[in-house]
């Protein structure tokens, strides 16, 4: 155990410094940090009222904690591995310290656990502000005694260490078996596989929609919730073991979380079987830096120059250097892989949500406005997410290599305006198909889908520039490996302050989807309609216009002023 | 061509660079001394448009770097102490780049790259990613990038790091020939016998203030040595200063 304060202090005394250089640096952490408690009361408070809410309007339907509990701890277990597996991938095979760790006398397991306890940490923190309000709310709720709340992160913690080894193991066999020489293949794979999941998952989306008009959504909701409630699936036995500590049922809750251990342990005992059989070869093989393909320079350059003709040479290299860089970068496409998984599953998620059964065609229409409105709100989420992965880090992804940039005779402004029209298209094609997919399984008419896809463009655009704005003033070129960009507390603020502008874009949105489908007086008049979709659509490129402008004038300010 | 004014860095309360100012003509090589820690970097980043100066201006080609950057950066061509390029694009495709951002048009640019590549023997490495490239070759891909669009200011911080013999060799050969076809050197070093060399003027920066400039002949006059080489004179004014 040694080793492990050796491992993970440089961390902790990066932390310490941030905070400690003082100025606006020590500003930036004070704000993130009563950002975070903000959020975290916001989620105790609405997961309470939630609870008391639903106890309150569902008493035909009560809800055993053990459902929701599980489906919580399932979401976050499934978003803690993702993100153990890229930031162990980075951590293990990519980190700038490596050569000094390897070239050091600590022996394998030592090496292995203080390098997990890196993962655990990077990886970690976001699912402690998540999660511990929800905790929290859950036992308040049900009148939980001292011993939940001293019993329950104690649970916690040894189930989602489970995650985080197992994130290791999957970072450790991927660097095995598929050499870093093939990373652009993977990514061709990966993007056939999301092009195949996407069409899939329109087909599923739109193909069952007769059939499952008739069914009930309480009836789905209780058949998931068995579904769920399989005794032998980690996620229900540490939700078991919450409710019996809820209970005041220690002996229980203590069994379940040592069996939780002997499979942390097991898993443990693998990652260290894995390492000591492969580490090395994969390390190696991660150093040979040449790719499959011999790249031909001048090719590339002349289909840049055929693709953007009519674009300024500035503009032309800042966008063709951030494809290149993006489609060369291995942790890049696995996390693409990864998101796009997330994606599908969203799609099938919402394709099996109907409405209530004999429900009057008054509650139907508000039922779907509802389910229109909440289409919008998911698909902006999981674009937020995609973009604090891939284009919040962007600026800060530059690294020690934005010298060039800075001297170079192009202002920074420029360069943030070159990294937005990078990242728009492909965002926006993106947010296109989530947007689209997700009203085409609610039977959206001709209309209201186009206005959802352009909806989903006008969004893309805030989005992205928000993305590069708060990504230039949360920049950090100072990385060891790039995962830690995405996973800082930068990504975290971009995120709460994305919430805000799409409770500021639900405003003109909210108006279109209710005019538009509840309103019955406007459904007889198409210019009324036309002129309804007309008028929410410019404010809602207004309101974007103008969180693109101050993102970026804020961003390029903060650059400019390092 | 470049004029320093009582430029001043500070961070917080720590002055880096006091009241820099230095006037350098044009087509010469000009070495700025000193010890690790005396504030060339932080002037040669200031002179880069890489850091702000907190007070005092800088004139590169005439041009304002603070207000008029562009232009200043439009001449001006950089070679950093530590070449920290982007991985995981080919050293072609690195100056294809650059020559974009400097507006280079694709025909110049094609020979332009060409040249530079052979100048720097990187041709064999020219479709190869930079993140396979030796420290040396990254050194030389850095150089070929502020070369490749004829800038008129030079700077140039610890060029012969990580250099071999050949290749420190013919940069300082390079050097003589590009001030011999005008382009004026700003070179940043602590190699002494580099600077005795090259030079055709210098300074010696202690402690982030100038504390003398001329000619190699202005120092040995100002230090009362006239048979003495560089570094004996240099030991002896940062010496002297240190103990102060």
């Amino acid at each position: 155990m040694r080793a492990l304060p050796l491992l993970i202090k440089p961390r902790i005394l990066t932390m310490k410094n941030r905070w400690c250089v003082g100025g606006k640096q020590t500003l930036k952490e004070i704000t993130s940090l009563v950002l975070c408690i903000l959020l975290m009361y916001g989620l105790y408070v609405s997961t309470l009222s939630g609870l008391k809410d639903m106890t309150r309007r569902v008493e035909s339907f009560p809800i055993d904690p053990v459902v929701p509990l599980t489906m919580i701890l399932a979401t976050l277990f499934v978003m803690l591995f993702l993100s153990a597996s890229v930031s162990a991938l980075n951590s293990f095979f990519m980190a700038k310290d490596l050569d000094l760790l390897l070239s050091s006398p600590i022996s394998w397991s030592r090496y292995l656990l203080g390098r997990t306890c890196d993962v655990g940490f990077s990886s970690s923190w976001m699912l402690l502000v998540f999660g511990t309000p929800l905790l929290f709310a859950f036992g308040n709720f049900y009148g939980a005694g001292l011993d939940f709340f001293i019993g329950a992160p104690a649970v916690c913690f040894v189930f989602f260490s489970i995650a985080i080894i197992a994130g290791v193991i999957a970072a450790l066999l991927f660097g095995w078996l598929i050499p870093p020489q093939r990373g652009r293949e993977v990514a061709l794979g990966l993007f056939v596989i999301g092009v195949v999941g996407a069409y899939l998952s329109i087909g599923l989306a739109t193909s069952g929609r007769p059939a499952s008009t008739s069914v009930d959504s309480a009836q789905q909701l209780r058949e998931m919730s068995l579904w769920v409630r399989e005794p032998w699936l980690p996620t229900s036995s540490c939700a078991q073991a919450l409710y019996k500590l809820l209970h005041g049922t220690r002996g229980a809750a203590v069994i379940i979380s040592a069996l939780h251990l002997c499979v942390a342990s097991l898993l443990w005992l693998v990652a260290l079987a894995l390492s000591a059989l492969c580490y090395q070869r994969a390390y190696s093989r991660a150093q040979s830096d040449k790719p499959m393909f011999r790249i031909n320079s001048r090719a590339t350059q002349r289909i840049s120059r055929w693709i953007l003709p009519l674009c300024d040479p500035p503009q032309r290299a800042l966008i063709t250097k951030e494809i290149k860089l993006f489609s060369r970068d291995l942790s890049h496409t696995v996390q693409l892989g990864m998101l796009l998984g997330i994606c599908f599953v969203y799609l099938y998620n919402f394709g099996i949500l109907t409405g209530p059964k004999d429900a009057s065609p008054t509650v139907l229409r508000w039922w779907h406005a509802f389910l229109m409105t909440c289409n919008i709100c998911l698909s902006y989420l999981i674009m937020t997410s995609i973009c604090s992965r891939f284009v919040f880090p962007s600026v800060s992804l530059e690294g020690q290599a934005f010298w060039v940039l800075q001297s170079s005779p192009v202002s920074l402004a420029e360069m943030l305006r070159g990294k937005c029209r990078s990242w728009f298209v492909p965002v926006s094609i993106m947010g296109v198909v989530i947007f689209a997919s997700g009203a085409m399984a609610l039977n959206a008419e001709g209309p209201l889908l186009l206005a959802t896809s352009v909806a989903s463009v006008i969004l893309c655009y805030g989005l992205v520039n928000l993305a590069i704005g708060m990504g230039a003033i949360f920049s950090q070129f100072d990385w060891e490996h790039a995962s830690q960009v995405s996973t800082n507390v930068g990504s975290f603020v971009f995120m709460v302050v994305s919430m805000i502008f799409l409770a500021l874009n639900m405003i003109p949105l909210g108006m279109l989807f209710g005019a538009y489908i509840i309103v019955p007086e406007f459904a007889d008049n198409p210019t009324d309609r036309a002129l309804i979709l007309g008028l929410s659509l410019t404010a809602l490129f207004l309101i974007n216009r103008i969180i693109a402008g101050w993102a970026l004038s804020a961003g390029s300010k903060a650059l400019e002023a390092q | 061509m470049i004029t320093l004014k009582n430029v001043t860095k500070k961070y917080g309360s720590f002055v880096a660079v006091n009241d820099v100012s230095l006037e350098i003509p044009s087509g010469g090589i000009f070495a700025f001394l000193g010890v690790n820690g005396a504030g060339k970097t932080t002037t040669i980043r200031m002179m880069t448009g890489i850091l702000r100066p907190s007070s005092g201006s800088i004139f590169l080609g005439g041009y304002n770097l603070l207000t008029e950057p562009l232009k200043a950066k439009a001449i001006t061509g950089y070679i950093p102490d530590r070449p920290n390029l982007y991985p995981k694009l080919t050293g072609r495709e690195f100056l294809y780049f650059i020559c974009d951002i400097y507006r280079i048009p694709a025909k110049q640019a094609d020979r332009r790259i060409d040249e530079v590549l052979e100048e720097y023997t990187l041709v064999n490495w020219q479709d190869e990613l930079v993140e396979s490239y030796s420290h040396g070759m990254k050194q030389r891909l850095a150089t070929c990038a502020a070369l490749v669009h004829d800038p008129k200011v030079l700077i140039v911080d610890e060029p012969m790091v990580g250099l071999d013999p050949h290749g420190a060799k013919n940069l300082k050969d390079a050097f003589k020939r590009y001030a011999r076809q005008g382009i004026t050197i700003f070179l940043s070093t602590h190699s002494l016998n580099v600077a005795e060399e090259l030079a055709d003027n210098l300074a010696i920066i202690q402690k982030g203030s100038i504390l003398t400039t001329g000619t190699l002949s202005d120092i040995r006059a100002l230090t009362g040595k006239q048979d003495e080489g560089l570094e004996h004179m240099f030991l002896e004014l940062t010496s002297a200063e240190r103990a102060h």
